[in-house]
């Protein structure tokens, strides 16, 4: 597993970004610096102002959703090799079959644990 | 109140049970009374259902068991938890729990998509005729589930129920 020295956390809920940040400090990444963002808007400027080794975000926020992060991330030179690790309320099969097509790099269900949090971030 | 039908019921217990477990880390028991009474000041949750077809899932409880969730979210603080922050870890739950619901009743082959929470005070105005509840006990505390839009015969949402007289906001 590389050093998660940047994570981005994008999700309107301050509940669910503490949450993630927890679970993922849990699950190995407790020396990184982390980014919080309320929408997509706000994740991809952070996106592109900072070496980030890592975004975390949800699907469904305000101004601009998470599908709509993942495509702009994954369509820009600088910032296409980043990995968008997508956790949602609003996932199943068919979602994550699309959200994989777009490039994402995993796809979790809403409630995220430590565990299946570590799981991703080994094959980073 | 209308009847869940036994694959609507189970999934909401499902999923009201594995959300509470891992994101509150509470043990919560579907209640045997189905006529239990809220007590005091009451705080609710509302979560629309978009697609496969339109519906609402709320939460209703006790504004004293939505601090407390959201202190063993945040860790205690002097003051208690600021309202802002009690709105949110309520909009988030629900959040979860409508997730986790339709994923179990959605077609794996077929999308959902849910619309963003409301968080109000006060009683709801669901009309008990529209909805079927499912109620919880988590220690002391009732937890409880209406699920709007449902023919129970079918299984099918079809109808969502608005919030109404009731102070509300995002809850973000």
């Amino acid at each position: 597993m590389k050093p998660l020295s940047c994570i981005i956390i994008a999700d309107d809920s301050t509940t669910a970004r503490m949450i993630i940040r927890r679970c993922l400090e849990i699950a190995g990444a407790d020396t990184a610096t982390f980014l919080e963002a309320k929408d997509g808007k706000e994740a991809l400027e952070l996106a592109k102002n900072n070496d980030v080794q890592l975004l975390v975000t949800d699907l469904n926020m305000p101004n601009m959703d998470g599908q709509s992060l993942l495509r702009h991330i994954k369509s820009s030179p600088k910032l296409s090799e980043l990995p968008v690790l997508i956790i949602s309320s609003a996932s199943n099969d068919a979602k994550q079959s699309g959200l994989l097509d777009m490039g994402a790099f995993a796809i979790l269900g809403k409630p995220v644990t430590p565990a299946n949090l570590a799981k991703i971030i080994e094959r980073l | 109140m209308i009847q869940c039908d036994t694959t609507v019921k189970a999934a909401m217990v499902n999923a009201v049970t594995e959300t509470m477990e891992n994101m509150a880390f509470e043990q919560v028991e579907e209640a045997t009374d189905e006529n239990v009474v809220q007590s005091g000041n009451v705080i609710w949750a509302s979560l629309p259902v978009i697609r496969p077809s339109a519906a609402e899932i709320s939460i209703e409880l006790s504004n004293d068991y939505a601090k407390a969730v959201t202190e063993a979210l945040f860790g205690f603080s002097e003051n208690g938890p600021d309202e802002t922050i009690v709105n949110d870890a309520l909009a988030e739950m629900l959040n979860t729990i409508g997730g986790r619901f339709m994923a179990q009743l959605t077609p794996a082959q077929q999308e959902f998509e849910l619309g963003l929470p409301k968080v109000g005070t006060g009683k709801t105005k669901i009309s008990p005729n529209d909805v079927a509840a499912v109620n919880f006990n988590v220690g002391e505390y009732i937890l409880r589930v209406y699920i709007a839009g449902l023919d129970p015969q079918k299984g099918i949402l079809i109808n969502p129920v608005a919030q109404e007289g009731s102070d509300e906001n995002s809850g973000r």
